[in-house]
């Protein structure tokens, strides 16, 4: 019973998500009695994978992309889904951000593997295989039980600390198994926000609720974030209200 | 072009959230249910797609999946627009039972865009959309906050981490959509509402499948930690507690 983490790189850069993930899934691995394999996908150098044995993965798969820069959710479904096979691992862990929404529950259906969406802690029990995930929007926690094989967990983000071991990983570099043919999408063009701290990469967070009364009255939060290299942050009222 | 926009039947956001059966089952006394949220902004979006379409999209139907129960929400989505509605007749465990008997239902009917909302405020699995499309063999394009059809082509903006992609895909396709896809939910007129009465909602038996997952417990969050109000003649009092007790500076 192998643990395979899906570790995503932006630019060929990891993020904390990433190594919250290698945490995880490495402390899964140790109720399991079994080790990590990290797999990677697209051009990321060695010294970047090296950092994924610094949070516990044994083994990281490097695998080319084909040229495919973007997400394809069926082409990296089926990447994943052989790699798993190729690997026999038991439990497969991706991050609950929007590549881990995409490519979980395609994974799940090809697999047959149970998923376990937005857990935010170590499985609750292993035998049977439980875990903890957030429902009713935050109004309530679920015991879920996976009752397969194989199964799937997407972590919620900024949810498991960082664990650095002494350990070391062996890199692999394996051959690109993204199949162009299933390629679907296009993308045309990328906008990417600059200078500003991302929310899932903050370790502060400066928020405001509706308590702030006005869009108008946001300024002191952002100028509060800067100086304390924080990112804004809002509830969803505020949101929904669209003053963010 | 036909699209279908698959809804779910959820507790009224306000709902105060309560369980029974030793935790086990969710009390539905007294609770208000309406269309999850994310697949009200789905639906407007498809109507706002085929009013702006000149008859290239002949059709929006809505599918569900759950017992008679929820025909009430079935029905208001007919309200709102829609011109069919299916109903897939089982209690769904998991996303997996609800995908399957979506897939099952749909499979021969050829629509080329199926919509589902990122998650439901119920059970905020985020996976139903995904598995629909793996089951049918069809691309998905998931975070989606902006989606057209420009000469026949659906142009779609997807939500990445830190920035948008602008993106095309083949039909036909799933698209799991998120905030931002419409601004405001449509509201059923009186019209609507008169002609949903007498629409007639398709029920479906599906092929039995297994699911894969079951809740089998729930429980509530800790009740939150009091606020504390800094009187803004006093910023060295909020400076003390950010620097000792929130240790943020």
């Amino acid at each position: 019973m192998s643990v395979l983490v899906y570790a995503e790189n932006w630019d060929g850069k990891f993020k904390k998500l990433t190594f919250e993930l290698v945490s995880y899934a490495a402390k899964v691995a140790e109720m399991l009695n079994t080790s990590v394999t990290a797999l990677s996908v697209g051009n990321v150098e060695n010294s970047e994978l090296e950092k994924l044995g610094k949070f516990g993965a044994k083994k990281i798969l490097n695998m080319g992309n084909n040229g495919l820069t973007s997400l394809d959710n069926q082409a990296y479904t089926k990447a994943i889904a052989d790699i798993a096979q190729q690997t026999g691992a038991k439990i497969i862990i991706l991050s609950n951000n929007n590549t881990g929404k995409a490519l979980a529950p395609r994974l799940s259906v090809k697999l047959k593997a149970g998923i376990g969406p937005g857990v935010s802690k170590l499985p609750l029990s292993i035998e049977p295989f439980v875990v903890y995930k957030r429902a009713y929007s935050g109004n309530a926690f679920a015991h879920l039980q996976i009752d397969t094989d194989i199964k799937i967990i997407t972590l919620a983000q900024n949810s498991f600390e960082l664990i650095e071991t002494s350990d070391t990983a062996v890199i692999e570099n394996v051959p690109a198994q993204l199949d162009v043919d299933l390629v679907k999408t296009k993308v045309k063009d990328v906008q990417k926000q600059s200078g500003k701290i991302l929310l899932t990469d903050a370790e502060i967070v400066v928020s405001g609720g509706r308590g702030m009364k006005s869009p108008d009255n946001w300024g002191p939060l952002v100028e509060l974030a800067d100086l304390l290299g924080a990112a804004n942050a809002c509830s969803r009222p505020v949101s929904d209200e669209g003053w963010r | 072009m036909k699209i279908l926009v698959c809804i779910s039947n959820v507790p009224d956001t306000t709902t105060r959230v309560k369980f029974i059966d030793d935790n086990t089952k969710f009390d539905s006394t007294g609770v208000q249910w309406v269309i999850n949220p994310w697949d009200e902004l789905s639906l407007t979006r498809a109507l706002e797609l085929k009013d702006a379409s000149a008859g290239a999209i002949t059709e929006v139907t809505v599918a569900h999946v759950g017992l008679a129960n929820a025909e009430p929400t079935i029905r208001k989505a007919l309200a709102i627009g829609a011109d069919e509605a299916i109903r897939v007749n089982i209690d769904p465990v998991d996303a997996y039972s609800v995908a399957a008997g979506i897939a099952d239902a749909v499979k021969a009917e050829s629509f080329d865009i199926i919509m589902c909302g990122i998650e439901s405020s119920d059970f905020n699995g985020s996976a139903v959309g995904g598995m629909i499309a793996e089951f049918l063999g069809y691309p998905s394009v998931s975070a989606v906050s902006k989606l057209d059809i420009e000469n026949g082509q659906p142009l779609i903006t997807r939500e990445i981490d830190g920035g948008k992609e602008m993106l095309t895909v083949s039909m036909p396709f799933v698209a799991i959509v998120q905030k931002g896809i419409s601004k405001e939910p449509r509201i059923a007129s009186m019209r609507g509402i008169m002609t949903a009465r007498t629409k007639t909602i398709k029920v479906v038996e599906p092929s039995p499948v297994t699911p894969l997952t079951r809740v089998i417990m729930y429980e509530l969050p800790a009740p939150r930690a009091a606020c504390t109000f800094i009187d803004p003649e006093n910023p060295k009092q909020l400076i003390e507690l950010l620097q000792n007790e929130a240790k943020v500076i």
